[in-house]
């Protein structure tokens, strides 16, 4: 009985939240080129978190359960000039001093993205 | 109408099973060894510390990601380190003791202070077994004690060693985005955390104690207000440190030393919700301008900007500090150099070959807080009275034409006259908070102490949630890279204790 109580509250909510955030993909829009469903990212028809970064992996890793950005020709991690601040910085933003970041931080889907890295940067950069 | 009643009522009755149920809702337990709330500089020796003498670890972090301000610090204390001896520093362990017990008219933890001091050459060596390098021992004022050890990569360096290390540990359970809430007493003695995060509650219980390492509560307007007396704060490289720690501390029954002790640097002060602007900061910090208060007076020896310390110690007193410099002093920024650094991110004799523009960009925000102009233009925007302004001005000049300062005795070397025929810039300038220094009493092996000063079981604190180590003011004369220092220390000794107490390998 606990459980269906259970149940019955977990799905309102994530009917709420369903609404709230209308489900529509503003973010990472290739998604939604592609027509994936809740259950493609969320694991189920009716989410009510957050995509676990496992399955995010699961098309873009690195094959070794991680992803730190597009790899160069000869498989090495690669590095790019960006704008930061009054001058540059050379980094890959997948492969942060900060170690792993859920993907979600910044690739956010529902919502506006946003560069993590920029609450102590100053990337002039946007986030797909 | 009976059958919309019968019908509301049981709609009713289920939802308020719900709402009943939803507060019972489960909450995981957890059994481990010891659990550490805070992945700062803190939270990560101690994870590594306490894994490498054998005992399981929850780690708990409520940001996104690790290390806190820990990403930002630059160097480590350290006294007798082998670096040292590498370049001829013969300073002692008994000497810097000393010499900060002095600086702190010893009104401060000496037994902790020591204990400290005493096991940083070895944690300097424990972190490069770690994994992180270091540049070396350096100075960040004039003649001060060269225990600053400067790390490669700065903070974030340390942070991102110790953090390889914690992921890959088998003993170390790291959990992000999981505040702990509360403190578990069970017996009179501190059991455990209550936390959550987005996957539920947890109540993880300690058999052998909590290590809370927080950060402080430079990010708590509040507590800042409430404990400094610091109206309008401005904090930088602070992020959500809100006193959690010393919260649960303080709900626990411990007792507190040094609340409203703060770290402080002087810089540009900030637009509503801005950014410090490093360049411009370090402008105006510098001892070739003038400084003046609201009065339009002078009320300090300029020079005082080579130590953060006094800088901002001295400002902080002031309604509102201006510093003013002129076309010359302009010129020898941008063709020699800033003379005062701001640590390491902010090097000293830095050409600012691109004062123009850094100026320009702040004037295209309409920043309120730079002036170029006469010195009427100034006291218009500042509401500085005019004429005590230019008594102030006339009578430097006068002075300064004979390289002497009656009134600050600052050195000839710093001494222009300023050329009130030509534009004026003038910036104002703030204490900014680099971190809070007070927090939870402590006994030297950071076990948290109630107010009979005996220690709470099971409880400890670490890094800028303890106190105790400063009186009055940080101090950069003596033993230089302290915070930094001791938050990694602190982690360490307070681990060590529980394991010792636990019976297990200490390493």
């Amino acid at each position: 009985m606990k459980k269906v109580l259970l149940s019955i509250f977990m799905i309102s909510i994530a009917l709420c939240v369903y609404a709230a955030t209308d489900g529509k993909i503003i973010s990472t829009i290739v998604h939604a080129e592609m027509e994936l469903a809740c259950e493609d990212c969320h694991n189920t028809k009716e989410p009510v978190k957050r995509a676990p970064v496992s399955t995010c992996k699961g098309c873009h890793g690195n094959l070794d359960g991680t992803y730190k950005g597009m790899l160069s020709d000869d498989g090495k991690l690669s590095e790019k000039v960006y704008p930061e601040g009054n001058s540059t910085k050379t980094v890959n933003f997948h492969n942060s001093h900060q170690g792993d970041l859920r993907c979600t931080l910044c690739h956010t889907a529902h919502k506006q993205p946003v560069l993590y890295c920029n609450e102590c940067h100053d990337f002039k950069v946007l986030v797909k | 109408m009976k059958k919309i009643f019968a019908y509301s009522s049981n709609v009713i009755k289920v939802f308020v099973c719900i709402v009943l149920f939803s507060f019972t809702a489960y909450a995981v337990d957890i059994q481990t060894d010891i659990v550490i709330v805070g992945a700062g500089g803190a939270g990560l020796s101690a994870a590594l510390s306490a894994s490498q003498g054998g005992a399981k670890v929850m780690l708990l972090e409520k940001d996104v990601t690790v290390g806190g301000t820990g990403n930002f610090a630059e160097g480590i204390f350290g006294v007798e380190t082998a670096m040292q001896r590498e370049l001829w520093i013969d300073l002692t362990k008994d000497k810097v003791f000393m010499d900060e017990m002095t600086e702190m008219h010893w009104g401060t933890n000496a037994a902790l202070v020591r204990n400290f001091h005493n096991h940083s050459a070895a944690t300097i060596e424990w972190l490069i077994s770690q994994g992180v390098k270091f540049e070396g021992p350096s100075h960040n004022f004039y003649g001060n004690n060269k225990t600053w050890h400067l790390i490669d990569g700065l903070g974030a360096g340390l942070i991102k060693a110790l953090n390889e290390k914690v992921v890959k540990d088998k003993n170390i359970t790291l959990m992000l985005e999981t505040p702990g809430r509360e403190l578990i007493i069970k017996n009179g003695r501190v059991a455990g955390v209550k936390a959550e995060n987005e996957d539920g509650e947890y109540n993880i219980y300690a058999k052998g104690g909590v290590i809370i390492a927080t950060g402080g509560y430079a990010n708590n307007i509040e507590m800042v207000k409430k404990y400094t007396g610091l109206k309008n704060p401005v904090n930088i490289a602070n992020l959500k440190k809100t006193g959690d720690g010393i919260k649960m501390a303080i709900d626990a029954g411990a007792t507190t030393e040094g609340l409203g002790i703060v770290q402080t640097i002087a810089g540009k002060d900030v637009p509503n919700g801005g950014r410090v602007d490093v360049p411009l900061s370090m402008l105006a910090n510098q001892p070739r301008n003038i400084w003046v208060n609201a009065d339009g007076d002078r009320f300090c020896n300029e020079w005082i900007s080579f130590d953060f310390v006094s800088a901002s110690n001295s400002i902080k007193r002031e309604k509102a500090v201006w510093a003013i410099f002129d076309t010359n002093i302009r010129k020898y920024y941008m063709t020699e150099g800033t003379d005062a650094g701001i640590g390491v991110i902010g090097k000293a004799m830095t050409k600012m070959a691109n004062f123009d523009e850094i100026w320009s960009t702040a004037e295209k925000t309409n920043d309120p807080y730079i002036i170029k102009g006469s010195l009427k233009d100034i006291s218009k925007k500042t509401g500085i009275p005019y004429e005590n302004l230019k008594k102030t001005v006339d009578e430097y000049n006068k002075n300064s034409a004979r390289n002497i300062d009656p009134n600050f005795a600052k050195d000839r070397q710093w001494l222009h006259t300023l050329d009130t025929s030509k534009p004026l810039y003038a910036i104002k300038m703030k204490e900014i908070i680099l971190t809070t220094l007070g927090g939870i009493r402590v006994n030297k092996n950071l076990q948290a102490l109630n107010e009979e000063l005996e220690p709470i079981e099971g409880l400890y604190v670490a890094g800028n949630d303890a106190g105790g180590l400063f009186l009055g003011s940080y101090s950069l004369n003596s033993a230089s890279g302290t915070t930094y220092g001791f938050a990694v220390n602190s982690g360490r000794i307070a681990a060590q204790d529980i394991l010792a107490k636990m019976g297990k390998g200490k390493k």
